[in-house]
């Protein structure tokens, strides 16, 4: 496949992330805070992020196991989560993490349960769909090309 | 003025009988050639209107030999000539020496009559060779480290050396050096060699290189990795001479400047770090959460940053101040922005448009009709960002904006991921960041620089030496704090009580600037109270969060 034809796909995918929610504004700040004194900053940012979430989930998991939960560390593990999924921009991550602190406060521990693999869920998802955009760039700069500038209007 | 054009072609020409016809709608003179040749027979159509709309005609005309041979004219105003009017700088006060190295005759000649009018000290060439040799003349550079395989037995005429010997007059000139892309052998890998020949004199004169429209983007990045900021594509036109001239000038002013403005505050320094710090107490910001129109903003502001110089250049201060200039500016210097091979090649593909049109509207309102050529805006309206996978770049950040430039900032948060993202972002515009992870350690933080700052004083006072200052940042406590509101071990509230009751009894108020997740009056109230100056909400929007830092510590830097 040759350089347009990549970067077109690259765009394409881009956008639907976004138009499927996967991904919001503020995954765009982050590409914009990227250059050539930075050029990898979007992928460091988010490899940081699934690094710490995959330490976030398993805390998180453990927790709901005790005998007795301990809902104020639970809230406190969900709180990290949506702050840090929030600053990447993986908004379903976000939305799911806001329904997992209601079930937090109301001491639900089967809700919480529940939420947990929502939470895990949107997590693979939106993991999956960002090392795919990454490998779409990484083969688009082994091409020799580079990647487009997104500016979109929603 | 009446421009004439003439095509000419070796094809299969067009029957006299048809060359009338063939500028009508939908006719083709041969419709045998339409299966092979294709088209739609609207092209001499819509070249015919677009002619006549602008005052002329166009007709085929007969030529000797096979082919056809169409000539046209059109009917053209003279512009009033901006350039000359608007130069601002009066280039022959200000002690400069221009080298041309491009291959147009035409275009150098022109050039160089233009810029001796100007009273621009001009030496022009249009070869590698004598390139390199009147850059030895120049800089009688006696050293090569590297095996100079460009030393021929090649001797300057005398007329030339007659030039150079005139340059020993000028007392330390600013040497600028365009150089036309062309030059350079791209044929074979011979043009790295030529680079590298060049790094020697990269920093005794400023290059200029002119580029083609399809210069790829591996000899781009290849100049931009040695360092070098400005590239103007080809055609040369006088603004962008006078551009070039007025960058290289700029940043000459603002270096001597910069230098003197050292000396200024390393006398002043002791004194006054503590007055600095006394910020209005009642300022308070409501952070709002970002949107889409601060995002395309955001992006606006950049479009028309894109023309740089190196990085000795001051925050904020930038071209030349004639609103016209702004625009010639991010239509004809091509710098951050690198353009893939396939835009360059003008695929008239649905997609590549729409890609066109979306960064168009990044970079529109700075690439309208000021620009002289539409060739060039067109080219210029493509934007990509340049990513590079392993290559090592020179410690030259070619960034538009360092605002946070020398500013201190410790920047308390707790989520690893928020805290590098932050970290990267305000480096990125120049502060200096100390990142912890909760209020207890920010709090230290705090008091031990405040210590250090002690010491420092009393160093001094001893020592008078008030050069280590701009060394020895560890001695100087933070312009500004950034303090997330929930950490563990100690929140941001409590930490920022903690603070501001050690600076009781001095007149030392450090602005807290409140990271928080949440949005609620009561948490404005909360800030407020225990004596934070302004917050921002989560997620971030890093625009808001410059203005904020830039509005807490404008009377610091």
């Amino acid at each position: 496949m040759e350089v347009g034809q990549m970067q077109r796909q690259w765009v394409d995918y881009t956008k639907s992330l976004f138009l499927e929610g996967f991904l919001d504004g503020q995954f765009l700040q982050l590409q914009q805070l990227q250059d050539e004194s930075n050029p990898d900053f979007v992928v460091e940012v988010v490899s940081l992020f699934f690094e710490d979430s995959e330490k976030l989930l398993n805390d998180l998991t453990r927790a709901l196991e005790q005998p007795t939960v301990d809902f104020k560390r639970v809230d406190a593990h969900v709180h990290q989560f949506k702050g840090s999924s929030s600053s990447i921009g993986a908004q379903r991550v976000k939305n799911a993490c806001i329904a997992f602190r209601n079930f937090c406060e109301e001491k639900n521990t089967e809700g919480c349960v529940r939420c947990v693999q929502q939470v895990k869920h949107e997590y693979y998802l939106v993991k999956s769909k960002l090392e795919t955009l990454f490998a779409m760039e990484q083969q688009i700069m082994a091409a020799g090309g580079s990647i487009p500038m997104l500016e979109l209007n929603f | 003025m009446i421009l004439w054009f003439e095509v000419d072609d070796t094809g299969c020409g067009i029957d006299p009988s048809k060359w009338e016809s063939v500028f009508e709608s939908f006719e083709q003179a041969d419709p045998s050639t339409t299966r092979t040749h294709g088209g739609t027979g609207l092209g001499l159509c819509i070249v015919r209107t677009l002619v006549n709309k602008m005052g002329g005609e166009i007709k085929v005309v007969k030529k000797d030999g096979q082919g056809t041979l169409m000539q046209f004219y059109l009917v053209l105003n003279t512009p009033a000539d901006g350039t000359e009017q608007h130069c601002q700088v009066d280039f022959a006060k200000k002690n400069v020496v221009v080298l041309l190295a491009l291959h147009g005759s035409m275009g150098r000649l022109i050039m160089s009559q233009w810029l001796r009018k100007k009273g621009v000290f001009t030496l022009a060439t249009s070869e590698w060779n004598e390139l390199t040799q009147i850059l030895r003349e120049l800089f009688h550079s006696r050293n090569s480290s590297h095996k100079n395989s460009f030393e021929k037995q090649y001797s300057l005429s005398e007329s030339l050396r007659g030039e150079i010997r005139n340059t020993c007059d000028m007392r330390n000139p600013a040497f600028v050096m365009v150089v036309d892309i062309g030059l350079l052998d791209l044929s074979t890998d011979i043009w790295k060699e030529q680079l590298n020949f060049l790094d020697q004199y990269s920093g005794k004169a400023n290059f200029a290189w002119m580029l083609n429209h399809d210069t790829s983007n591996a000899v781009k990045m290849e100049l931009r990795r040695k360092g070098y900021v400005l590239m103007v594509n080809k055609p040369m036109y006088k603004a962008k001479m006078v551009h070039i001239l007025e960058t290289v000038m700029t940043e000459r002013d603002l270096d001597t400047q910069s230098r003197s403005a050292n000396c200024l505050t390393n006398s002043t320094n002791e004194g006054d770090l503590h007055e600095c710090l006394e910020i209005d107490s009642t300022n308070f910001y409501v952070g709002c959460s970002s949107d889409d129109s601060d995002i395309s903003e955001k992006n606006d502001s950049n479009s028309e940053n894109t023309s740089h110089v190196e990085e000795k250049q001051r925050d904020g201060i930038m071209k030349p101040s004639s609103p016209q200039y702004q625009a010639v500016n991010s239509c004809l210097v091509e710098l951050t922005r690198v353009c893939s091979k396939d835009n360059n090649s003008r695929k008239e593909d649905t997609e590549d448009k729409e890609l066109k049109a979306m960064s168009n509207n990044q970079a529109s309102h700075a690439t309208k009709s000021q620009c002289e050529n539409s060739k060039v805006q067109e080219h210029h309206s493509i934007t990509s960002s340049p990513k590079e996978n392993g290559s090592s770049y020179k410690n030259r950040t070619t960034n538009q904006q360092k605002s946070l430039e020398g500013v201190r900032i410790l920047l308390a948060e707790d989520t690893p991921v928020l805290q590098r993202v932050a970290t990267i972002m305000l480096e990125k515009m120049g502060a200096t960041v100390i990142a912890v992870a909760d209020g207890l350690q920010a709090v230290d933080a705090l008091n031990c620089m405040n210590k250090s700052e002690d010491c420092r004083k009393e160093f001094h006072s001893k020592d008078g030496d008030t050069n280590l200052d701009n060394q020895i940042w560890g001695f100087r406590p933070f312009d500004l704090i950034l303090m997330d509101c929930q950490m563990p071990k100690m929140d941001g509230y409590e930490a920022t009580k903690a603070i501001r009751k050690s600076e009781e009894g001095t007149d030392l108020h450090i602005p807290i600037v409140a990271l928080t997740a949440h949005a609620m009056l009561s948490d404005e109230a909360k800030c407020l109270e225990v004596g934070m100056d302004a917050y921002l909400t989560k997620p971030i929007d890093y625009k808001l969060m410059v203005s904020t830092i830039l509005s807490l510590t404008r009377t610091t830097t």
